[in-house]
């Protein structure tokens, strides 16, 4: 039963796990939990981190699915990523992949390797199931939440595009770097809070995104002249939602290491499903 | 003179929709594109088209869309008597139907050359069957999934995207039509 006097903020990893996850009870849990409010908001920002993470890496193994017509390929090329281009679940078996498409998949003997043509039908199963799923769910995007709210002038939400070689076309997925982060000057009006925030990050870590938040945040802070382009924004990431989430919100996440300390030192609240 | 007439298949009794009857003597038939034309006098003539001249079929394309239309008339009038039997409260002969409608999802999937938008549709609800996990379907599911069906057998060379709307309807009756391997697939280590 939503209390009424609740309202959520989401953040880039609820929608992430409700409507890319399927069959996962993360999805499941972050669909509930959106139930729990009478409202909830949904900023741009995270349907534009939404569409550069997890929707471009679900785009990338599309396009491998074409290039290679092979979903063992496929897989070997995946799990010869490094762990920063590939941060997924890398132990799903060949075996359980064709069972989840395929009834007759799961009468083939579990040590026996499949039929090339069996490789190309699964392919081609789990691309046109991908491309599916990303297009229902581009347009589900904003319905999820009962608003979706701050537009952003420098960023052009189009949605996935299949193009002539059967490939998503994701542009753009970045702001435009012509003109300055339309966020910028809301931000640069709130030094105090710009600076609580670098402070709550863990000085000791040492965590790529931790020490590139943390600098950002401290120079924004610092000086007017600071030009916050597409790259230092997308650093800014959690702070961005902890710093423009309505004061009567909670921010809704699953990461609450990192949201929580932002949040808290603004004197705002985080909350996970 | 009268205007030309396009013809529509005739249906004969045991034959197929793709035969050519002869077109009456009396008329005057042409040719265009593959399509018979004929300039009647007074009543209309009727001459088939061809179902792969009706539907743009393609040389690469044409055996498996007839194969797949094949496949769709066996696989329409199933569902209709699993639909009947469940509404005569007879699960277990619905059942029994909707389980032979499985078993020719395979055999449609493999006239997949017909196009992304016919593909989509068919590995969806083979998907939605391995998701049901042999749960039987019910009223409301067995309904969709025959909406679903007479349109693919009407417009089998359905845009991708317009394919998805069909996909969606058989998401709104509850039926899973995603592999849950990929929520598996994409779901993040933790970090360190």
């Amino acid at each position: 039963m939503p209390n009424p006097s609740r309202k959520a903020y989401v953040d880039t990893t609820i929608i992430a796990d409700a409507l890319l996850k399927p069959g996962n009870p993360k999805s499941t849990a972050a669909r509930s939990a959106l139930k729990r409010y009478e409202q909830t908001f949904l900023p741009v920002y995270a349907i534009k981190e939404w569409k550069a993470g997890i929707v471009k890496n679900y785009a990338y193994f599309h396009e491998k699915l074409v290039q290679t017509k092979s979903l063992t390929r496929t897989i070997q090329i995946i799990n010869s990523l490094p762990e920063q281009y590939w941060r997924y679940r890398k132990s799903t078996s060949l075996e359980a992949l064709a069972s989840a498409v395929h009834l007759a998949a799961r009468t083939r003997r579990r040590d026996t390797p499949p039929a090339a043509n069996e490789d190309r039908e699964l392919a081609d199963r789990y691309r046109l199931a991908i491309a599916s799923l990303l297009i229902r769910r581009w347009r589900e995007r904003r319905s999820l939440t009962t608003e979706t709210i701050q537009d952003l002038d420098c960023y052009t939400e189009s949605p996935p595009v299949l193009d002539e070689s059967g490939v998503f076309n994701l542009s753009p997925v970045d702001c435009d770097s012509e003109t300055e982060c339309c966020l910028a000057n809301d931000l640069r009006s709130k030094p105090e809070l710009l600076r609580k925030m670098a402070d709550a990050i863990p000085a000791a870590s040492t965590r790529r995104e931790d020490v590139q938040r943390r600098q950002v945040l401290r120079d924004l802070g610092r000086s007017k002249h600071f030009q916050l382009t597409p790259e230092r924004c997308r650093a800014l990431g959690d702070a961005v939602f902890a710093f423009f989430s309505p004061s009567d919100c909670v921010v809704l996440t699953t990461n609450l290491r990192d949201h929580l300390p932002l949040v808290t030192a603004i004197g705002k609240t985080a909350e996970t499903p | 003179m009268s205007a030309p007439v396009l013809q529509f298949p005739k249906r004969t009794s045991g034959g197929s929709e793709t035969a050519l009857a002869p077109a009456k003597p009396a008329a005057k038939t042409s040719e265009f594109a593959g399509v018979s034309i004929v300039r009647a006098e007074g009543t209309a003539a009727l001459a088939p088209i061809p179902i792969d001249v009706l539907y743009p079929a393609t040389e690469s394309n044409r055996t498996e869309l007839i194969r797949a239309l094949q496949l769709l008339a066996e696989a329409v009038p199933a569902l209709e008597h699993a639909r009947d039997a469940l509404r005569s409260n007879d699960l277990i002969r619905s059942d029994h139907h909707v389980h032979s409608i499985q078993l020719l999802l395979p055999q449609l999937f493999r006239c997949r050359a017909i196009g992304d938008g016919f593909a989509a549709v068919v590995n969806a609800l083979e998907i939605a069957f391995v998701n049901q996990g042999g749960q039987p379907l019910t009223e409301k599911q067995i309904v969709t999934v025959l909406r679903t069906l007479k349109e693919l057998r009407s417009r089998p060379f359905v845009p991708f995207d317009l394919a998805q709307q069909s996909i969606e309807e058989l998401e709104k009756v509850g039926l899973g039509v995603d592999p849950v391997t990929l929520g598996e697939l994409f779901d993040a280590e933790p970090e360190p």
